[in-house]
């Protein structure tokens, strides 16, 4: 297969997401601004923010660490370090609304209504890491400190989250590899599974049909649970950190991005920093397939809507997108 | 919509090289868009016809997708052309998808091959039965009685292969080395009774041509062996011709024994002595 390389961010990528119908990729990077291209032929539709035209620039003011859009595609939301979330009019790149936060955003996503959305931040000094869940549609919610839900992390700063299944719950994975859930209606936390991973939780994505998501962590594995009980099902076990996993909606795989970390990069060869992104078997927990490309770390993957192409961003600054060829999706591993 | 008409950064350079293209024609056959330019040549007048032809594909999607397609670009992209940039979107280096685990699933039944394998692989020299000559029970026959056996057992096996082996090109549609296709077997046994002879105190820096010129004027060669270090890989010493014919043979080593070759002097005697 021949990938396409998206060129557009001058900094390590940090979240990658296709939109409902994958017609559609957003790219967050530790640049200031977060990109979007169509995913069938890599040409770049936009950038929220511009920094091109002196004096008139507009948007983040440092790494975006989150990005997510609704499911219509009509609004984004954009997380940043600069302790600020925006919410864009996709179309435009117009800012609805920003909002300055205590700390760094780390995290951010719509519900699937995409009515509301959360943000988690950073801990940093005296400030505990917080989840916030506002309202789009308020006016007090969009200007003011009004929210649904606000509720502390005391001990571990949440490190990534994602909404439970039917909008119940908020999925956090914990700085200290705790995986917890937030309850909406009892606005409190609910279940905790401490100790799911051994390390940082770095990513949490959710399958098709939000039954179980899949955590990926430093800890060198990435892992299945049950969206409500939290229970691990599964374990995927990487010789390097994972930064990122993603479950196929069309076949029982999972695609895992990692590698290295990227300070320890330059000591060792590209070969020996695994920066492949690995495909294995959902049930058997078999690595079966690798493909080559970054010469990073992987730190975002994502599988297109249609499990027919999947995309990775990487430490290097690149998005490479790529399409499955027919011995992929032909493949059936032999038991 | 207005269309500024900005043209990329590549086509601007090679349009200050070579002069502007005159479009002459578009036809659309089909699929297909052809567009024909004409190019001038500004110091010599010349003129090239570029015919570029472009296939065009129609996919269906959704209406909300289809809108999508037609928003205007914003931010950084806002002056870039419809289309992929170049300095954004680049087609990477080819990459295949490694797959880790064998697919013998797909290459099946490799059963019988195996079978026939093993029955091929052991033949005695002194009887051409299916065991190892150290194995043989007519050690101690004598050159006629052995000849008689060489044509009994040769006259079994080159009827069995040829009902079991699968044919050249056979309905199995696999690929079959020469090495077991029918027919080989009586020219492998053959191979193995030919005169062979064993040439040693050979100079180290000795090639295989060098030994194929000198035993060339005694007669035909099938094969010159050079004996070699199996680590290392140095040349022991030692090699083995093998003749087609055993006058030549004979010949060899009558003429060569005792002989010098440069600053050596050669010992050749056959290559197995129960040969002579």
């Amino acid at each position: 297969m021949k990938p396409l390389l998206l060129q557009g961010h001058d900094r390590s990528i940090t979240q990658i997401k296709y939109n409902r119908e994958g017609d559609l990729l957003f790219s967050a990077a530790k640049d200031k601004y977060p990109t979007v291209w169509f995913s069938a032929n890599g040409e770049r539709l936009g950038t929220y923010g511009n920094g091109k035209e002196g004096g008139a620039s507009y948007g983040h003011n440092g790494v975006v660490w989150a990005i997510d859009v609704t499911w219509d595609s009509s609004k984004v939301i954009t997380g940043s370090g600069d302790a600020t979330w925006r919410l864009w009019d996709c179309e435009t790149a117009k800012t609805l609304s920003s909002q300055a936060t205590l700390t760094g955003v780390r995290s951010a996503a719509f519900s699937y209504s995409g009515n509301e959305f959360f943000y988690a931040t950073d801990a940093q000094g005296k400030k505990d890491s917080l989840l916030v869940v506002k309202d789009v549609r308020s006016a007090s919610h969009m200007t003011g400190e009004d929210c649904i839900l606000s509720i502390p992390s005391l001990q571990n700063r949440i490190s990534a989250a994602a909404w439970g299944p039917f909008d119940e719950t908020i999925i956090t994975g914990h700085s200290n590899g705790d995986l917890s859930t937030v309850e909406m209606r009892a606005k409190d936390w609910a279940v905790t599974h401490g100790g799911a991973h051994a390390g940082v939780v770095m990513d949490i994505q959710k399958s098709k049909d939000d039954i179980m998501f899949v955590a990926a962590s430093k800890d060198t594995t990435a892992k299945l649970f049950d969206s409500v009980t939290l229970d691990c099902l599964k374990t995927y076990k990487a010789d390097r950190p994972v930064n990122s996993a993603a479950i196929s909606p069309i076949k029982q795989h999972i695609l895992l991005g990692g590698g290295q970390e990227a300070m320890q990069v330059t000591m060792t060869d590209v070969r020996q920093g695994r920066f492949e992104a690995r495909f294995y078997h959902l049930v058997f927990e078999e690595e079966f397939a690798r493909v080559k490309g970054h010469f990073g770390p992987v730190n975002s993957v994502a599988m297109h809507p249609d499990g027919t192409s999947f995309s990775t961003g990487g430490e290097d600054g690149y998005v490479r997108v790529h399409t499955f060829d027919p011995d992929y999706l032909d493949f059936e591993l032999s038991y | 919509m207005e269309d500024t008409e900005r043209v990329d950064w590549a086509s601007e350079l090679e349009e200050a090289i070579v002069g502007p293209r005159v479009e002459a024609g578009t036809k659309r056959i089909g699929d297909r868009k052809i567009v024909t330019e004409i190019d001038i040549d500004d110091d010599t007048g010349k003129k090239t016809k570029i015919v570029t032809e472009y296939k065009i594909i129609t996919k269906r999607v959704t209406k909300a997708v289809g809108t999508r397609k037609n928003w205007r670009k914003f931010g950084d992209a806002a002056e870039d052309p419809p289309g992929p940039q170049t300095h954004t979107t680049k087609i990477a280096d080819d990459v295949l998808m490694q797959f880790l685990t064998g697919r013998e699933d797909v290459m099946g039944g490799d059963a019988p091959t195996v079978s026939v394998k093993e029955k091929t692989q052991v033949s005695c020299r002194l009887c051409g039965g299916e065991h190892w000559t150290t194995h043989c029970q007519y050690q101690g026959a004598s050159d006629a009685e052995k000849e008689i056996l060489r044509a009994k057992f040769a006259g079994i096996t080159a009827v069995e292969p040829v009902t079991e082996l699968p044919r050249e090109g056979g309905g199995t549609g696999k690929y079959v080395p020469p090495s077991r296709r029918a027919g080989f077997e009586a020219t492998m046994m053959q191979s193995d009774q030919l005169p062979s002879i064993r040439v040693s105190n050979l100079p180290s820096d000795v090639k295989e041509d060098d030994l194929r010129e000198l035993f060339e004027t005694f007669g035909r060669i099938k094969k010159v062996y050079l004996g070699k270090d199996k680590k290392t890989g140095d040349f022991k010493g030692f090699a083995f011709v093998t003749f087609y014919d055993q006058s030549s043979a004979d010949k060899a080593i009558a003429r060569v024994n005792g002989h010098r070759y440069f600053h050596m002097i050669l010992s050749v005697d056959w290559a197995n002595p129960s040969k002579s």
